[in-house]
C-alpha cells in the first residue's frame, strides 16, 4: 500500500462502475471477502427472505440541502468511518463502510480488507478516504468492472465533473443504528435498537422517509442490502435436514421434511443460477466489442441487411426530430 | 414514446391473467385485483401494452409503445418467481406484475412473446405521430453535461446500461438515452470539406446536429439487435462461429451458440459498446481504429470523415457477391443471399431523389 497520501487528482485513476448487484456481490469476492451477497431491494415489506440483513446502501446522485437525519457521533474506535474523497470511488467505498463495520460468523473479511482496516486504525476520517483512494489492490478490482475502451480516441476530451455520486450506509453496531454517510463528518447515531425488535424494523421508517424525498424530488436511486450469501445458507438448512434427527431438532413429519428439502433445492437453484448470470453479465462488461461489431456489420453487409437497416434508422432518426440542423 | 390514449379497435396479439404492483415511492405493493395483462396493435398500427381488472372490466393501463422504448422481465429478486417489470428505456419508470395464470409453465413464454412484440411489431404502415419528439426533448434537455460526455466515449468512463434499462442508476448515467454532443464533441467532429455539398439534398446526415447523429446511433443499434434481423443472420452456421470467435471464450462453450449470439446483442452491454461505436464514427474519431479491420479504402476514408451512411453502405459493397467492388478482400461469400430490393438499390449511385423503402 502507498504511502503517499495524496489523490493523484480529483478522481485518482477511479473509474466509474455500475451500481448493480452481480457487480458488487463479484465486487466483494474481488476483495477477498467470502459469505457476503449484495440484492436490489423493491420493497422494504418483504424482505425478510433475505436475512440476515447486514446493512442497506443508498446510492444517489447527491443534492446540495439532503437534510442530516441525526446528531454526528463523536470518533468511537469500534466504527470504522471514512470520509468520501473519490467520487467514482463511491460503489466501493459504500461496501467497505458496511463490510469493514460487519462482525459476522457467515463473512470472512479476507486477507486485503482487513489489512486496510489495520493499516487505517488509528487515521481520522479524511485520511482513511485518502488511504483508500490510493489501495492499489482495491483499486484495482474497483476498475476491473469498468467497461474497457473501445478504442483510444485522437482527442481527449476534458474530464468534466458535474455529477456527484453519494451513498448513505445504514447497519446496526453494537446495539445502535447508525447511518454511514461519507460526506459528513462521522457516524450518525440514530438511536438504540433495544432486543425486542429488529434493526430492520428501526430503520424502516427512516428509510422510506428518504425514499419519499427522493421521489418526491425525482432523484435516482438505489437501495441494496449487504446480506449473507445465500447459497451457503441453503445448503447448510438442507444439510441440516438431510441429517438423521439426532441434533435436538424438531422432529418433522417425512412428508414435510421432504417438501422443505424440495423447495430449499429450488431456492438453492435459483440462487446458483443467478451467480452464473452474474458472472456472464461482468464477463460481458469486462469484453471488448469492437472486434464483434465490425465482424457483425460487415456480415449484414454480406446478407444485404446493412443499408436497409440504416435507411429504416436514418428515417426514424430524422422522424423524432425533423427539422433541427446544425 | 410513451403516449396514452385509447385502444380504439384493436386485435389483441397476446393475453394472459396477471396481477399489477402498485409503486408508492419507491416500494411496490401487489394489488390483490385479478387482472389481464394484453398487447394489442391498433388500426393506425401502433402497439398497446395494456392491463385491465377482470372484475370491473375496467383498462387501467394503456401504453402505447415503440420499438425499443421497453423491456419485459422477470424480477429476479423475487422468490416467487413469478413478478414480472416493464422497463422503460427513456425513465425511470417501471410496472410491474405478477401472474394470475394457475400453472407456470408458460410464463417463460410469455415473457419472450411479449419482448418480441416490443421490439418487432408486426408490419406497421405508418409511425406514431409526432408528439413524442416534444417528449423527448424534455428528457434530452435534462441531461448533464457528464451524462452526454458518457456516451461520447469519454475514456474509461463507461457507466453502464441499467439506466438506459430503466434501473434508477446513480453511479450510471443514463447513457442509453440519445445523446446530443456536448460542446466540445461539435468541436471537435469535423465533418471534413462539407461546405461545397449542396444543404437541401443532403441526406446522409452528416451535416445533421449532433442531436439527430445521436438519434441515429440509437435507432441503429436498435435496428442491429432486431430478432428478425438476428434470425436471418444466425441462421448460417458458418457466420455464427464468425461471430462467437469475437465474444468471450465462455459464450462458444455455450450449447445453443446461437442463442448466446441473440443475448450477445440484446445485452445492455454489448448496444452500449453498438452506441459508443456509432457516435464515435460520426464524430470521425474512428478512421485510425477500423484501419486494423480489413476493409476498403472507401470504408476507411468514410470513418476519417464521420460518414456513417458512407461507411456503411462502404461496408455493403465490400461484402456483396454482385458488387462490383475493385478493392481486394476476403469476406466476399459465394453463398447466394437474401438480398433485398433495397440492397441492388443501394450499389446504385446515392441521388437525391431516392424513394424510401421502410424496411420492416
Amino acid at each position: 500500500m502507498s504511502d503517499n497520501l495524496s489523490p493523484d487528482n480529483d478522481n485518482g485513476s477511479w473509474c466509474l462502475i455500475e451500481s448493480d448487484p452481480g457487480v458488487f456481490t463479484e465486487l466483494i469476492s474481488g476483495f477477498g471477502c467470502v459469505g457476503a451477497q449484495v440484492e436490489e431491494i423493491w420493497s422494504l415489506e418483504t424482505f425478510s427472505h433475505l436475512e440476515p440483513i447486514h446493512g442497506l446502501i443508498f446510492l444517489f446522485k447527491w443534492v446540495q440541502d439532503d437534510v442530516v437525519t441525526g446528531v454526528v457521533a463523536p470518533e468511537r474506535s469500534d466504527i470504522f468511518f471514512a470520509k468520501q474523497v473519490i467520487n467514482n470511488a463511491c460503489a466501493t467505498q459504500a461496501i467497505l463502510s458496511l463490510l469493514l463495520n460487519l462482525k459476522h460468523e457467515d463473512i470472512q473479511l479476507g486477507e486485503t480488507l482487513t489489512n486496510f482496516k489495520q493499516f487505517c486504525q488509528q487515521f481520522d476520517p479524511y485520511t482513511r478516504g485518502l488511504a483508500l483512494s490510493n489501495a492499489t489492490k482495491i483499486r484495482d478490482v474497483h476498475n476491473s468492472f469498468a467497461r474497457p475502451t473501445l478504442f483510444e480516441l485522437e482527442m481527449k476530451q476534458p474530464c468534466r465533473e458535474e455529477d456527484i455520486y453519494h451513498f448513505v450506509g445504514y447497519m446496526p453496531i453494537n446495539g445502535r443504528l447508525f447511518e454511514l454517510d461519507g460526506l459528513q463528518e462521522g457516524p450518525i447515531d440514530l438511536g438504540e435498537i433495544g432486543s425486542a425488535r429488529s434493526w430492520v424494523d428501526v430503520v424502516r421508517p427512516i428509510i422510506e422517509a428518504r425514499i419519499q424525498r427522493y421521489s418526491a424530488g425525482e432523484i435516482h436511486f438505489n437501495l441494496m442490502a449487504l446480506i449473507s450469501d445465500r447459497q451457503c445458507i441453503y445448503e447448510r438448512q438442507i444439510e441440516a435436514l438431510q441429517k438423521p434427527d439426532c441434533m435436538g431438532t424438531t422432529l418433522l413429519p417425512e412428508a414435510e421434511r421432504l417438501a422443505e428439502i424440495g423447495s430449499l433445492q429450488a431456492q438453492l437453484k435459483f440462487e446458483v443460477e443467478k451467480k452464473k448470470r452474474y458472472h456472464q453479465e461482468n464477463m460481458r462488461r469486462r469484453h471488448n466489442y469492437l472486434p464483434f461489431i465490425v465482424e457483425l456489420l460487415k456480415q449484414l453487409g454480406q446478407t444485404g441487411q446493412l443499408m436497409p437497416i440504416y435507411e429504416q434508422a436514418k428515417n426514424h432518426a430524422m422522424q423524432r426530430q425533423p427539422d433541427r440542423e446544425e | 414514446m410513451l403516449l396514452s390514449g385509447s385502444t380504439g379497435s384493436g386485435s389483441t396479439l397476446i393475453e394472459f391473467r396477471a396481477g399489477r404492483m402498485n409503486k408508492v415511492g419507491k416500494m411496490v405493493h401487489p394489488d390483490a385485483r385479478k387482472g389481464l395483462l394484453y398487447m394489442s396493435q391498433s388500426e393506425d398500427g401502433l402497439m398497446h401494452f395494456c392491463w385491465k381488472d377482470r372484475t370491473s372490466g375496467k383498462l387501467e393501463e394503456d401504453l402505447i409503445i415503440f420499438p425499443g422504448d421497453c423491456e419485459y422481465k422477470r424480477v429476479q429478486q423475487c422468490k416467487t418467481g413469478r413478478v414480472y417489470v416493464l422497463m422503460f428505456m427513456w425513465s425511470p419508470r417501471r410496472l410491474f406484475f405478477w401472474m394470475q395464470e394457475p400453472k407456470t409453465d408458460r410464463d417463460e413464454e410469455y415473457c419472450r412473446r411479449i419482448n418480441a412484440l416490443l421490439d418487432d411489431p408486426p408490419l406497421v404502415h405508418q409511425r406514431g405521430g409526432g408528439t413524442d419528439n416534444i417528449q423527448l426533448q424534455h428528457m434530452l434537455n435534462d441531461m448533464s453535461q457528464t451524462q452526454l460526455n458518457q456516451v461520447f466515449g469519454n475514456v474509461g468512463q463507461m457507466g453502464g446500461l441499467n439506466a438506459l434499462l430503466g434501473q434508477a442508476n446513480p453511479l450510471t448515467p443514463a447513457t442509453g438515452v440519445p445523446p446530443t454532443a456536448s460542446k466540445n464533441v461539435s468541436a471537435t467532429a469535423k465533418p471534413s470539406a462539407q461546405g461545397n455539398c449542396p444543404k437541401v439534398e443532403d441526406n446522409s446526415l452528416l451535416n445533421a446536429s449532433s442531436h439527430v447523429k445521436g438519434l441515429l446511433s440509437y435507432e441503429l443499434s436498435s435496428g442491429i439487435s432486431n430478432a428478425g434481423v438476428v434470425n436471418q443472420l444466425i441462421s448460417d452456421p458458418e457466420r455464427v462461429n464468425k461471430l462467437i470467435a469475437h465474444l468471450p471464450a465462455p459464450e462458444g462453450m455455450d450449447k445453443d451458440r446461437k442463442n448466446a449470439i441473440r443475448d450477445t446483442l440484446r445485452s445492455p452491454q454489448f448496444q452500449q459498446a453498438m452506441l459508443q461505436f456509432s457516435n464515435a464514427l460520426q464524430s470521425a474519431q474512428l478512421g485510425a481504429v477500423v484501419k486494423q479491420f480489413q476493409l476498403s479504402s472507401d470504408a476507411i476514408d468514410a470513418a476519417y470523415t464521420g460518414n456513417m451512411e458512407a461507411f456503411l453502405r462502404a461496408l455493403q459493397k465490400q461484402n456483396l457477391p454482385e458488387s462490383n467492388t475493385t478493392g481486394g478482400n476476403t469476406e466476399i461469400n459465394a453463398q447466394p443471399m437474401a438480398v433485398t430490393a433495397n440492397a441492388v438499390l443501394e450499389n446504385s449511385v446515392d441521388s437525391s431523389n431516392k424513394p424510401k423503402k421502410e424496411e420492416q
